[in-house]
């Protein structure tokens, strides 16, 4: 029982983390219809650019929680402009072209962004400072960690605050008309470029988050860890229903599921990410547009 | 020619198309004889489509039977159904947009292409021959559309007229007994629909053919059809010779009625 | 036409001729026959990648675990069972088919799933492979095969890409290359005009992994050793850009694609990391003036386009370059 209860503390945790990342790459398809590439990549400059300002602000003040809530702002809204300039400079150019030159496009633009990285700042591994008092609790036989508790709690103002943006703002309802018809949605008014970049640039911003979180569990990083965000953040987006954000969250979760529970029933802890992907392809298998996705009807 | 047309070529039993609570085709009964030219008619929405849909293959019948002379097709894969011979065209028209006119009439030929992968390799006489044979055949059957000089073109790039008389050549290559024709007229004018008309009858007399055409144009379909079958909500209203449909008082009230207002 | 017919077989015979003799004699610089080894490889993968992701129009990402498969298949074979150098080509053939049976495997969800869904489940494949072959002792582990014999040279390169250049040139002008590109056009137009999909995707499918499983054989053949890594990210991603670089539907451009990019990755090789940077650089500019790539849909004609531009019948020639001189 305490393993269980230990184990859906880790899964709530980590399934936060997905659900942040998936956000950001079901929003920005959902509005362009892009598969993001470059999504993980993004992370990953976010990640180091946190470690910067960290280190930086940590020069300046002790505290950890000014430090941390400083440098998540900071980097959120610096990657959000970095997303904003990509989208204008490489993705705006290819708007009425087929849709494989916009995720060839974006396959470029990671490997630029990580290359970028490589060249500048070493491909050696880092460690992110710690910004959260190292505090255990214990409750019976339970061990969880503060760290852990903040992440979901975190994650979560995120995906209310989002919600609360989609539902009441006129920017949120027009992103919501525009992933519904573009075309209609030009017709009433709405800008379509305005909304394309409001989507990259919030979806860019969750997934600073996203890495501000992750720093706190898994503080070590390199230049390389886009490429393993990006497939999970693709597969919880698409296990959801791909430009579905409820079913991004869902799908986070679902994968969170996966991980933290396939090591427990298999020997070997590394055929986890089979297991992740295997249950993905079987998911698709019996509904094709994923969990919550709309499922499209082909007219004859 | 009296015992060929003893028994019908094409029978719909009680078909039935139910989406969800949408009874889009509701109890359908038809037979339709060899070389006949027979018409669908009605309101928008009361499952003229759906019913070449469901004698296409493309959606399975909720309840009711089809039978092709005198074989059932319910659970057949569209492509059976073709090869078997039915073929069709769209409403809105669906070519190989970058195929070039030939390939679109070409690629109908794939149901009866006897070649095999090996000989598609191989590059054997077999293949060669069935090949140059299929061009002959498909350039034919592009002339008596008049766009054999049109043939190296992309189909994307042939004004609206050929684009539907195009249609029409692709779905001829799929050598079929019976022709499902779906608004063929859509978005032509008097002197092209009388063409058409020309062109419908002629095709049946050459091909043989036994030819169901959905139609919005009157002009075409008072025309040449022998019989007229008026759909509404999905249900038989009326079956007749086009004189007996622009009598029927109950065609007049549902259909024609609102149309003359 | 007589000619042409003459000149082809001719032309293979002394390209045959003149590679054996830069295999066994060392006429020319070894690091230019390597790239020159990378170039053909990789038009044999690449034409295998276009065949699904040009032509029928699916966009997989199941290339690099296919190519594992040819990889792994055909080294083992060569190191345990078949060592004997002459049987090097049974060992590309026996791995390309396990590849194509791989490549029916992917087939399967394509009958049901579409667009970016299926993009995931055939990541999904390559990912899952990758993790399999990183798990299994036997086959070396994450550390790869190591030791496999160094039989790749570049007449089997050349000898391998004429059959995969004649082997997609005959498929694609005949029924199944028809039926192919009118699935990609309107899958549903194709069906209803008597095409069978399910029988084309296989086919389509099982080829196109066919010739990615020999390039992955001759590739493993040429370094001498495989590892996982080898078919993960970069790969995917590199076949891709490849692929979209020199055209999609376009044998002359998987060939540009291929050429291009391993050149480009070459010389640019003194720049380090730059090569990189550039390299996306110059990729994202291609994709906003040519989002179909340099040859997208067409092939180079050299005769169409001579005749273009001495005007002789000029319009008929433009007419034929257009249409890929078909």
């Amino acid at each position: 029982m305490g393993v269980l209860l230990q184990q859906a503390v880790n899964l709530l945790q980590l399934g936060s983390i997905y659900a942040l990342l998936a956000i950001g790459f079901s929003m920005v398809y959902g509005i362009v219809g892009l598969v993001n590439f470059a999504h993980g990549d993004i992370f990953m400059v976010a990640t180091y650019l946190l470690f910067f300002l960290a280190t930086w602000l940590f020069s300046m003040t002790s505290s950890s929680f000014a430090v941390l809530l400083a440098s998540t702002a900071l980097a959120a809204a610096a990657i959000g402009l970095l997303a904003m300039i990509i989208e204008r400079v490489a993705y705006k150019p290819l708007r009425g072209a087929p849709k494989v030159s916009l995720v060839v496009t974006s396959l470029a633009v990671g490997l630029l962004l990580q290359h970028l990285v490589l060249e500048f700042l070493g491909p050696n591994s880092q460690r992110v400072p710690r910004m959260v008092p190292d505090i255990k609790f214990t409750v019976g036989t339970v061990n969880f960690e503060f760290y852990q508790i903040l992440i979901i709690l975190f994650a979560l103002f995120i995906m209310l605050l989002l919600n609360q943006f989609i539902r009441r703002t006129r920017t949120g309802v027009a992103m919501r008309a525009v992933s519904q018809d573009a075309t209609a949605a030009s017709l009433m008014g709405i800008s379509k470029d305005f909304i394309i970049s409001v989507a990259f640039v919030i979806g860019a911003a969750i997934a600073t988050v996203g890495a501000s979180l992750y720093g706190m569990a898994y503080p070590i990083f390199d230049p390389y860890i886009g490429q393993m965000i990006n497939w999970w953040s693709f597969t919880a987006a698409v296990l959801g229903g791909i430009g579905n954000i409820r079913g991004a969250v869902l799908g986070g979760f679902l994968l969170a599921a996966v991980m933290v529970i396939s090591p427990m029933v298999l020997p070997v802890s590394s055929y986890r990410d089979i297991v992740a992907f295997s249950v993905l392809i079987l998911v698709l298998l019996v509904k094709p547009s994923g969990l919550l996705g709309k499922r499209s009807i082909q007219k004859v | 020619m009296a015992e060929s047309n003893a028994a019908p070529i094409l029978t719909l039993q009680n078909v039935c198309m139910y989406f969800g609570g949408v009874r889009a085709v509701d109890d359908l009964s038809l037979e339709v004889y060899h070389n006949e030219i027979v018409g669908i008619i009605g309101p928008n929405g009361a499952g003229k489509t759906t019913v070449f849909n469901v004698l296409s293959g493309v959606y399975i019948p909720t309840s009711g039977d089809i039978f092709f002379r005198g074989e059932r097709l319910n659970e057949l894969p569209p492509h059976t159904i073709i090869s078997n011979g039915i073929a069709r065209t769209f409403q809105n028209i669906r070519l190989f947009a970058k195929l070039s006119v030939l390939d679109n009439v070409r690629v109908a030929f794939f149901g009866h292409i006897r070649y095999s992968l090996v000989d598609t390799f191989l590059n054997t006489r077999a293949k060669r021959d069935e090949e140059a044979a299929i061009r002959e055949e498909a350039l034919r059957l592009l002339e008596v559309f008049g766009l054999a000089d049109k043939a190296a073109l992309p189909a994307a790039n042939l004004p609206y007229g050929d684009q539907r008389r195009l249609e029409i050549a692709r779905a001829l290559a799929c050598k079929p007994q019976v022709l499902l024709l779906d608004e063929p007229a859509a978005g032509m004018n008097p002197n092209e629909i009388d063409e058409l008309n020309r062109t419908i009858v002629r095709l049946r007399e050459r091909f043989d053919l036994t030819i169901l055409l959905v139609e919005h144009q009157m002009r075409l379909v008072m025309g040449i059809c022998e019989r007229v079958l008026v759909m509404n909500f999905g249900r038989k209203l009326a079956l007749g010779t086009p004189v007996e449909i622009r009598n029927n008082p109950e065609v007049l009230e549902a259909y024609l009625g609102k149309v003359r207002r | 036409m007589r000619v042409k017919n003459f000149a082809t077989p001719l032309l293979v015979v002394i390209g045959i001729a003149i590679t054996f003799a830069l295999s066994y004699y060392g006429l020319v610089n070894a690091y230019y026959l390597q790239i020159a080894q990378y170039v053909g490889i990789y038009t044999i993968m690449v034409l295998g990648i276009n065949l699904v992701n040009g032509y029928l129009g699916i966009f997989s990402l199941g290339h690099a675990g296919i190519m594992a498969v040819g990889a792994y298949t055909s080294g083992l074979l060569s190191k345990y069972v078949l060592t004997d150098p002459a049987l090097f080509p049974l060992c590309i053939l026996l791995g390309a088919t396990a590849a194509l049976i791989s490549g029916f495997v992917i087939s399967i969800p394509s009958f049901k799933v579409r667009g970016d869904y299926l993009a995931i489940i055939t990541l999904g494949f390559t990912l899952i492979l990758k993790s399999l072959l990183q798990n299994m002792e036997f086959v070396g582990g994450a550390r790869g095969l190591r030791n496999i014999p160094g039989n790749t040279n570049i007449m089997w390169v050349f000898i391998w890409l004429v059959i995969a250049i004649a082997a997609v040139r005959l498929f694609i002008n005949s029924k199944y290359g028809r039926s192919t590109m009118a699935i990609r056009e309107d899958e549903i137009a194709a069906e209803l005009v008597s095409v069978n999909i399910k029988k084309t995707k296989i086919v389509v499918f099982g080829f196109s992994a066919f010739l990615i499983g020999v390039s992955g054989g001759l590739l493993s053949h040429l370094l001498s050793y495989t590892n996982p890594n080898t078919f993960g990210y970069a790969m995917i991603a590199e076949g891709l850009i490849m692929v979209y670089l020199g055209g999609m539907a376009s044998i002359s451009g998987s060939f540009l694609g291929a050429a291009l990019w391993t050149l480009l990755v070459e010389i640019l090789r003194p720049l380090g990391v730059w090569r990189w940077i550039v390299g996306a650089v110059l990729l994202i500019i291609i994709m906003i003036f040519r989002p179909s790539g340099l040859l997208g849909g067409r092939e180079l004609n050299i005769g169409a386009f001579l005749r273009q531009i001495t005007r002789r019948d000029s319009a008929k020639a433009a007419l034929e370059v257009a249409n890929g001189g078909k």
